[in-house]
């Protein structure tokens, strides 16, 4: 959209103290002659017609346009319809206005032309603009109210520009409330004065000051945006964080190629405060169209300007974008040059880092990270257990494990390895719901119970140890982890043990076994280990055959599975070990049966999501692992991020380990089954002497 | 803000637990304490609660000024006894210290409100005598359904309770009043925190005989609500995870907030029995395994190993030996 | 000029002299509320409600069986006992009732009980002593209680009329809006609201007045806009939008109003969002 600021009259009613035109004693106080005006029409139209995609917003600006009067906006309105017949429709009509001479009379001509909104400029504490030679605030601050009123009956919308000088910078909330509390209708831009002047300056402000400013109100706007009028600079930076690229023809970098500036002599300037400093002339309208004007050469200057910027002084700068270096007239106004950039890029630069990248970012705090459940006596050593002496000077070590019956399992195997090389090293077990029954009996323990108060307590959370969970190597995995916690020189077999399961099991006897006997085992101790239901069911219909027998085994609140023969409730941890060695094989999640499967030396199938089968899973094992959708590449349940257990996974259906591939699971499990008949032992009641399962070495 | 202390209740925040509630499909509310008659608005409130389509429940000990009572008679009286009802909480005058003035003032109380109420009683030692409750119930005709609860241990107090060692011992006293209950129609059915395998299936048979389905012996959540708006499962646990109902948009985050605090604490030590560890009833959800806040007993002592609230717990409260 | 509705003493000729007019009409004596109603239908003109001034609390006002289908704005200076509203409660919510109380901390306390109840409520919000704490929770109740309860002015006006592009007027809650209603006396005299007219302080004879607008009428209208001239601190106000200065307080302490003002506008924004959300109305209403 081409925008020509047109100024049929430099005259002005008001006389704010730091308006160049104001007090610019070339200002052309008279009115554009009828003659020159029907020829801006003629070139309104030439322009719209050799560009048949483009529109045009006159802005009618000063001084003050509404000097013009009725009659003379008639006409205006009377040349348009007469030179613009075939291109009216792709004319738009503003007005910048101080609105203090706004009458009802007005109304009729501006409808007519198209007008809806008016732009005006408004300060309500300081006496920097009034009326007349004496400069009178109140009168205008009353004229303009009365206006706006008027603006608001008659159905136009208005906005305001808002000038921020020295006197402004006190009070910046009480002007924004104000200027809010005012309801424009349009949109309100904050401002720097810019000041050739030096006599004025004690209104002027440094970049910095600027910046404060718009820090200082940025947060009532951020905070309340929704209800707010649209504030510039901040909803232009709002719009271009969320990548539209709507800007102001101070920031775009590319003014020079929509907007210019007539004069009431019909003089071309680049645009309108060009115009108010004599800067840039272009021409005249009487030789020239808008085209040739907008195809000058100084105005590619200009274009070359944001080029040469870009190379230059504003290289690398991150807010490029949203400034390109900003108006080259603030460029102007501090260096002499045109080719410079504006020294308000610095108030940018400040506002945008120091302000606007907190508020909408958020502070950047930390995470918290779960609190160390890791206790110790206080003065004593915190963990590894360092030799005999110690044992016999402070008493047994206390291991607190706060996992579930799998990491019972597996501590079990490091301890009966450790029992085994040091057969004089005892320990005691902190009792916890689940732990007592794998590791009653064990060699290495001793006491399971409640530790005295002044006692060494050692930690067997593995997961919290440095190096856990890395999976570039094998002392990250879990149980080798654990077996360094415990003094045991990497790598390690990974063999599970326990002495307290069940003789035998009570329900074997009852079981209608098949030629293919299969155990599922859904649940896990955290439902973000879990595949759905419904992916379980449709898993044990493709398993499902006349000679196959899959049994569910698992806590009683277990969601059931159909299709599956239920022994829920009917077989805890102790009774689950003698069972399984019936079972040809099993398909599992990350839980104590796929422990207890390694342990038995049972074939498994083990499904993977939030947990690294590459960290917890067994040798031997099929493992296979979804990859997390949720952007969480490692895992939800990785190392260090177990807090997560007992919150349910948040992307419901699109949960890692429903994508999971069932005929691939179908087709290992498959391959077991065949495999079953090459190997004597499997699915034999029973199993070689001892539950102890001789693992592959690992490489 | 209230319009009282924070010691009582204000109107405010009985509207917003009324709502609350409502909105949660509540139907039923308890009343408790403390002693919820001395509530200067007790009535206002209690009448409050019925035009709101509660069911109100009071747990009171009865003891009471004659003017409260005589509001009660005069603006509760006419209430049917399916809306309104009473819980009062009754001690054997001889076996207690009570003054005789407190049990004229129960009595007075019986007499007005007798068949709105249930009577209650709390075993705290094994040699309780139950037989001034029958004949109490008969003489103010009150409700023949005995609400019968084990004192529990409450942290940082010097109460006295039924330690797990001696609720077998309560039980067979209790059992031994059985030709009472069945001759005066006296039901009852256990508190919180009983354990079933300290019943035998002679006695578990009678106490289906006389209490029909409604046996429980299991230990959840009651949800007590404080004045001050704080939530917590049950006044022995008031200090772990005790957190402000406005966190709250439902009953049922509350509940389920307090039941994993029951999970966790049940995660260190299932039940008040060694033996509860491989119990068929702990794992099918029939028992509990006794009151968690007996379990709580049992890491009395001990190094600090278990969940940060528990610790909390036990290091700022003094639990009974 | 739009015909403003008029809000006039119980004067059976006065009403009579009306065409067509929406009347409210004003009566002191529980016994005059059947009788004025009747009287205003019966005139030809649409009847807007019965206002009944009580100078008794609500629970002491003789309520009839009689009243149900009369619109009665019932003014007084408290509710009263609540054992006794409370055995009142099938009559009162089987009647077109709307109680409105004065600000006072227990009246801010009963609103909500009788909003609760399902008994519709208003509280005259006056500049002056007023806590706006206790108003701002109320506040909250009206808008966000999460359970049915009748509607309590001026929240309930204020958040069906709320845009956050425009001011909000909410004095038609009181009958105090000059662009809406017109207090008279008997002799057809006309004050601007309630206040003035029992202070006697008119404009105006009604016939001249709908003949010829006086500006006084768009004076009081704009006043809104003289807090921008005349420097008051309500001009800065976050919360201008909703209350436009009609409450500043004399005493220029604004810390409340403007806290109390604020919040409202933020949880009537938040309220939006809700519904944009969701798609529909979350505030429920008898």
């Amino acid at each position: 959209m081409a925008t020509v600021i047109f100024k049929a009259t430099e005259a002005c009613n008001a006389q704010c103290v730091y308006c160049d035109v104001a007090h610019n004693k070339k200002a052309i106080r008279e009115k554009m002659p009828y003659e020159l005006l029907e020829l801006f029409f003629t070139r309104v139209n030439d322009y719209l017609l050799a560009k048949s995609d483009d529109t045009m917003e006159i802005i009618w600006h000063g001084g003050e346009p509404l000097l013009l009067g009725t009659d003379y906006f008639a006409k205006a309105l009377e040349f348009q319809q007469k030179q613009c017949e075939k291109t009216a429709h792709r004319i738009r009509h503003s007005v910048q206005t101080n609105l203090t001479l706004f009458r009802p009379e007005f109304v009729p001509v501006f409808k007519q032309l198209g007008v809806t909104s008016f732009g005006t400029s408004y300060d309500p504490f300081t006496d920097l603009r009034g009326i007349g030679a004496t400069v009178d605030a109140n009168l205008y601050r009353r004229k303009f109210m009365e206006s706006v009123r008027l603006v608001e009956r008659e159905g136009f919308s208005w906005g305001m520009i808002y000038v921020v000088t020295k006197l402004s910078l006190d009070r910046p909330l009480d002007i924004f409330w104000f200027l809010m509390n005012l309801n424009p209708t349009g949109s309100m831009m904050f401002n720097p004065v810019y000041l050739r002047d030096r006599s004025l300056s004690h209104l002027d402000i440094t970049a910095e000051e600027f910046a404060d400013f718009l820090g200082a109100i940025f947060p009532a706007w951020w905070k309340n945006r929704w209800r707010m009028p649209r504030v510039e600079p901040f909803r232009m930076m709002e719009e271009n964080l969320r990548g539209s690229r709507s800007m102001i023809c101070c920031d775009s970098g590319v003014c020079a190629k929509t907007h210019f500036g007539i004069a009431p002599d019909g003089n071309f300037f680049q645009c309108g405060r060009a115009m108010d400093w004599g800067l840039l002339g272009l021409g005249s309208i009487k030789e020239r169209s808008f085209v040739d004007v907008l195809e000058d050469p100084a105005k590619a200057k200009m274009l070359e300007r944001t080029k040469l910027l870009g190379e230059t002084e504003c290289k690398g700068c991150r807010f490029w974008d949203v400034c390109h270096g900003g108006c080259p007239l603030d460029g102007w106004l501090k260096t002499g040059s045109l080719m410079s950039r504006s020294r308000m890029c610095v108030a940018k630069k400040i506002f945008l880092e120091k302000y606007f990248e907190p508020a909408v970012n958020g502070n950047g705090s930390q995470k918290k990270t779960v609190e160390n459940c890791r206790v110790s006596v206080p003065g004593a050593p915190a963990s590894r257990p360092s030799g005999d002496a110690d044992e016999k000077q402070n008493g047994a070590i206390w291991i607190n494990l706060r996992g579930a019956a799998g990491d019972a399992l597996m501590l079990s195997g490091v301890l009966k390895q450790v029992a085994d090389r040091f057969p004089q090293r005892k320990f005691n077990l902190v009792s916890r719901t689940g732990l007592d029954p794998i590791l009653r009996g064990h060699p290495a323990v001793g006491e399971i119970g409640n530790p005295p108060a002044d006692t060494r307590i050692m930690s067997a959370d593995y997961w919290e140890e440095p190096g856990y969970g890395n999976r570039g190597a094998e002392a990250g995995r879990a149980y080798q982890t654990l077996a360094r916690m415990f003094g045991l020189e990497l790598p390690v077999d990974e063999c599970l043990w326990t002495a307290n399961h069940a003789e035998k099991d009570r329900i074997s006897f009852g079981l209608p076994w098949k030629a293919g006997n299969l155990l599922v085992c859904p649940a896990a101790d955290s439902a973000r280990k879990q595949m759905s239901i419904k992916k379980w069911e449709e898993l044990v219909e493709l398993l499902s055959g006349s000679d196959t027998l899959i049994v569910q085994a698992g806590k009683r609140s277990s969601p059931y599975i159909r299709g599956t023969y239920s022994l829920l409730g009917l077989a805890d941890e102790r009774e689950l070990i003698p069972l399984l060695p019936r079972f040809d094989a099993v398909v599992t999640v990350d839980n104590f049966a796929m422990h207890a499967a390694h342990l038995c030396g049972v074939p498994a199938v083990v499904l993977w999501g939030p947990t690294d089968h590459k960290v917890s899973g067994y040798r031997g094992q099929r493992h296979f692992q979804a990859a997390p959708g949720c952007g969480l590449e490692q895992g939800c349940m990785s190392s260090g991020s177990r807090e997560l257990c007992c919150v349910p996974c948040s992307q419901e259906h699109d949960h890692c380990l429903d994508s999971l591939n069932l005929q691939e699971i179908w087709g290992a499990v498959g391959e077991i089954l065949a495999e079953k008949n090459e190997d004597p032992w499997l699915g034999r009641e029973e199993r070689p002497a001892g539950r102890r399962v001789e693992e592959i070495s690992l490489p | 803000m209230n319009s009282s202390p924070d010691q009582i209740l204000s109107w405010e925040n009985l509207i917003y637990l009324a709502d609350f509630m409502a909105a949660s499909g509540e139907r039923a509310i308890s009343l408790l304490g403390g002693e919820p008659t001395l509530h200067p608005l007790f009535v206002d409130f209690v009448l409050y609660l019925l035009q709101r389509e509660f069911r109100v429940n009071v747990f009171t000990n009865g003891i009471m000024s004659s003017h409260r009572l005589l509001e009660l008679k005069e603006h509760l009286g006419a209430v049917p006894n399916e809306r309104l009802s009473f819980v009062c909480n009754l001690n054997n005058p001889e076996q207690t210290d009570a003054p005789a003035w407190q049990q004229k003032s129960v009595e007075e109380f019986l007499g007005a409100m007798g068949p709105w109420t249930q009577p209650g009683f709390n075993i705290y030692r094994v040699d309780f005598d139950l037989e001034f409750l029958f004949d109490l119930v008969n003489r103010y005709g009150m409700k023949r359904r005995l609400r019968l609860g084990l004192a529990h241990p409450v942290p940082g107090a010097e109460t006295a309770y039924i330690k797990p060692s001696e609720i077998g011992l309560a039980i067979e006293r209790l059992y031994s009043y059985r030709q009472l209950f069945e001759g005066f129609q006296l039901d009852f059915v256990p508190d919180c925190g009983f354990p079933l395998c300290k019943f035998s299936n002679e006695q578990l048979g009678w106490l289906y005989r006389i209490g029909g389905v409604e046996m429980r012996f299991k230990c959840s959540p009651a949800i007590d609500i404080t004045p001050d708006m704080n939530v917590y499962a049950c006044f022995p646990l008031s200090n772990i995870n005790r957190r402000s109902i406005f966190e709250f948009d439902n009953m049922r985050q509350v509940v389920d907030i307090f039941a994993e605090t029951h999970r966790k604490i049940r995660a260190e030590a299932k039940g008040i029995y060694p033996e509860c560890d491989d119990c068929a009833q702990m794992n099918n959800g029939t028992c509990s395994g006794g009151g968690a806040c007996q379990l709580l007993n049992i890491f009395k002592n001990e190094a600090s190993v278990r969940l940060p609230e528990i610790e909390s717990e036990l290091k700022n409260t003094c639990l009974p030996v | 000029m739009s015909l403003r509705t008029l809000v006039c003493p119980y004067e059976p000729e006065l009403i009579n002299g009306f065409h067509e007019r929406e009347i409210a009409v004003r009566v002191d004596s529980p016994s005059l509320v059947r009788e004025a109603g009747n009287a205003v239908r019966n005139s030809g003109n649409r009847l807007l409600c019965v206002i009944l001034d009580s100078a008794q609390p609500v629970d002491a006002v003789p309520f009839e069986d009689g009243w149900s289908g009369i619109p009665i704005l019932l003014t007084a200076p408290a509710a009263g006992e609540f054992r006794s509203i409370v055995h009142k409660l099938p009559l009162l919510r089987s009647l077109n009732l709307k109680i409105y109380l004065s600000s006072t901390n227990e009246n801010i306390r009963d609103a909500r009980i009788l909003s609760s109840l399902g008994l519709s409520c208003a509280l005259r919000i006056e500049p002056g002593a007023v806590d706006w704490e206790a108003l701002s929770d109320l506040m909250t109740y009206a808008l966000c209680g999460r359970a049915p309860h009748a509607p309590i002015d001026p929240f309930d006006y204020i958040s069906r009329n709320y845009d956050s592009k425009v001011h909000l007027k909410w004095g038609a809650v009181y009958l105090d809006d000059p662009e809406k209603y017109f207090h008279l006396d008997k002799e057809k005299n006309v004050a601007l609201s309630c206040k003035e007219a029992v202070a006697g302080q008119f404009i105006g004879c009604l016939d001249d007045i709908e003949r010829a607008e006086p500006e006084e009428i768009a004076r009081r209208t704009d006043a809104w806009s003289r807090n921008f001239t005349g420097f008051s601190p309500c001009a800065t106000c976050e919360g201008f939008k909703l209350c436009m200065g009609s409450l500043r307080p004399e005493d220029e302490i604004t810390e409340g109003c403007t806290a109390f003002f604020s919040e409202t506008l933020e949880t009537l924004e938040a309220l939006y969002a809700q519904e944009q959300r969701a798609g529909k109305d979350h505030v429920w209403r008898l």
